[in-house]
């Protein structure tokens, strides 16, 4: 665009910049602001440089300056919104020009009437469909994850069901005979075996108890809102390691990397503490050695506790996690309420994590599990 | 209403996913309720304190909140020129836009060889947790770490702003 020095061009454009259509400002060679015309254009400065004051300019000072060796071009920004705190403000166009003849460069602010009221309508309908649709989208996904947590608390109350109406008994049954049998030893006068069998009620009512102690906490998995915080990972397995009761002859070893880490403090001692407690509890000799080990797996964190106990067989590598499944393949009557290895899957698998047995008693002793940690937790609010 | 030192950065990314909801949230703090795409660019001015060693520099940002509909074209266009730096911004909902940003900041690095951006990862309020997000796999292993951020409840909105600043800075010291 070529800019004449016509007289009456440049009244044309005063009379206009006056009404508010347009803004002129005229700049010396060094773009320092000399002249300005019409509303548009009040806040810009005298004798300031134009690229300090109008902000769309900003950055603009190689390009502008190369006007003067290119006086038929333009430096132009258009549709610029310079008050975003009026949202309702004109948009403006904005062109810089290079005038030869008045060695002088021209700043020209015009609102920007091409875009009519239909258009702006229309291109605001398609891009409120666009979101919709994500809405739409979005939706789909909560009602996804209620669906999710539907299942899931229909699987548990199945569980529950199964274990009330099947595990629970058999402490229950105990109880019943032991009860008829101390009152059979009673109306025969032998206060002897009658306190044996007292004795027998309380142990079975222990269990019981135990058992449903173990229950509640298994309910509760995920139930709970918890913050996130460090955690060492290395005192923890130290303190778990410290408190479990043992023979002195059996032997842990800490190995690998245990990191300082930001998770769910309670879960991930209750995945140690009851890895090592089983690992002890199902151990059938006083002198065994157990390895607890931790390594960075990229995504998720890996905590293994491998012990040299009798071993697992295959058939019984799903089953273990059940709740109340004791395996009865040990010489040694396992101890514990049989919730432990259950709690661990469900609270390593509720926070997107993972739990593997490796054992084949069939060719040698020892068992393996390995819990995935995952360093960003799911189902945790962030 | 002097700009002097004033640095420009680029909002960038597709159209909905937050852009002016962010700037509006850093500079006005508030968040428009009716939404209403941004044609062109409006232009928004703020002063990010807090910088450099023991927090005593400071940086005047003039942020260009663009056009979503652009695309990568922008780097064709007068808007992006003499830039600093932009926040590459997608939605937390929806996944093309998050495939989008790792092509915007490819393109942007050849545009603009050596200026700095941040991803950031908008409308974490609608999501329960950070694990649900479905991240596309170039994003999760692009080198430029991302923020997780809220328009809506404010979350990260400062920081976010703050450490392209930050970057810049240093970059321009």
């Amino acid at each position: 665009m070529t800019i004449t020095t016509d007289d009456r061009l440049t009244d044309t454009a005063r009379f206009l910049a006056d009404r508010g259509l347009y803004g002129m400002v005229w700049m010396d060679e060094s773009l320092k602001v000399v002249e300005r015309y019409g509303r548009l254009v009040d806040f810009v400065p005298i004798g300031v440089r134009v690229t300090e004051s109008v902000l769309a300019l900003l950055g603009f000072d190689e390009p502008l300056e190369q006007l003067r060796r290119r006086p038929n071009w333009v430096v132009g920004v258009p549709n610029v919104l310079i008050d975003p705190t009026d949202r309702a403000a004109p948009r403006l166009n904005i062109g810089v020009y290079w005038v030869e003849a008045q060695n002088r460069y021209l700043l020209l602010v015009a609102r920007d009437l091409a875009r009519t009221d239909l258009e702006v309508m229309l291109q605001a309908r398609v891009r409120a469909r666009a979101i919709a649709e994500a809405d739409v989208v979005a939706k789909a996904r909560i009602i996804a994850r209620a669906n999710e947590e539907l299942t899931r608390a229909n699987q548990d109350l199945q569980e529950f069901a199964f274990v009330i109406s099947h595990d629970l008994r058999a402490p229950l049954r105990a109880l019943r005979y032991f009860a008829s049998d101390a009152a059979e030893t009673i109306q025969a006068g032998d206060p002897e075996t009658t306190a044996g069998h007292i004795e027998r009620v309380r142990e079975q009512a222990k269990r019981m108890a135990a058992m449903l102690s173990g229950l509640l906490e298994y309910s509760r998995i995920g139930r709970k809102l918890e913050a996130m915080e460090e955690v060492d990972t290395g005192k923890l397995i130290e303190e778990i390691v410290a408190s479990v009761d043992r023979s002195k002859q059996l032997q842990f070893d800490i190995e690998g990397v245990w990191p300082v880490i930001k998770t769910l403090a309670q879960p991930l001692d209750i995945v140690l503490r009851n890895l090592v407690d089983n690992a002890v509890k199902h151990h059938d000799r006083d002198d065994g050695t157990i390895i607890v080990h931790g390594e960075d797996g990229g995504a998720c964190w890996i905590f293994s506790v491998v012990d040299d106990g009798p071993g697992i067989h295959a058939d019984w590598h799903d089953a273990i996690f059940a709740p109340f499944r004791r395996i009865a393949d040990t010489e040694v009557a396992p101890e514990g309420s049989g919730i432990g290895l259950a709690l661990v899957k469900k609270t390593v698998e509720f926070f997107g994590g993972e739990i593997t047995v490796l054992s084949d008693p069939t060719r040698q002793r020892g068992t393996t599990f390995r819990v995935y940690w995952p360093k960003e937790l799911r189902r945790v609010a962030p | 209403m002097s700009a002097a030192g004033a640095k420009k950065i680029l909002l960038l990314g597709e159209i909905g996913v937050g852009k002016t909801s962010l700037v509006r949230r850093l500079v006005l703090d508030e968040l428009p309720t009716d939404y209403r795409p941004t044609m062109g660019v409006d232009l928004y001015r703020r002063m990010v304190t807090g910088l450099g060693k023991g927090g005593r520099e400071s940086l005047d940002l003039v942020i260009w909140d663009i056009d979503g509909n652009y695309g990568q074209s922008i780097f064709r266009h007068v808007y992006s020129k003499g830039a600093s730096g932009a926040l590459i911004i997608g939605d937390l909902t929806r996944r093309p836009t998050l495939e989008l940003m790792v092509d915007l900041a490819r393109s942007f690095q050849e545009a603009m060889p050596g200026r700095q951006f941040s991803f950031v990862l908008n409308k974490l309020d609608l999501l329960a947790s950070k694990a649900d997000a479905d991240l596309p796999e170039a994003l999760k292993t692009a080198r430029q770490p991302f923020i997780w951020a809220s328009a809506k409840s404010g979350t990260n909105v400062g920081p976010a702003f703050a450490s392209l600043a930050e970057a810049i800075l240093r970059r321009e010291a």
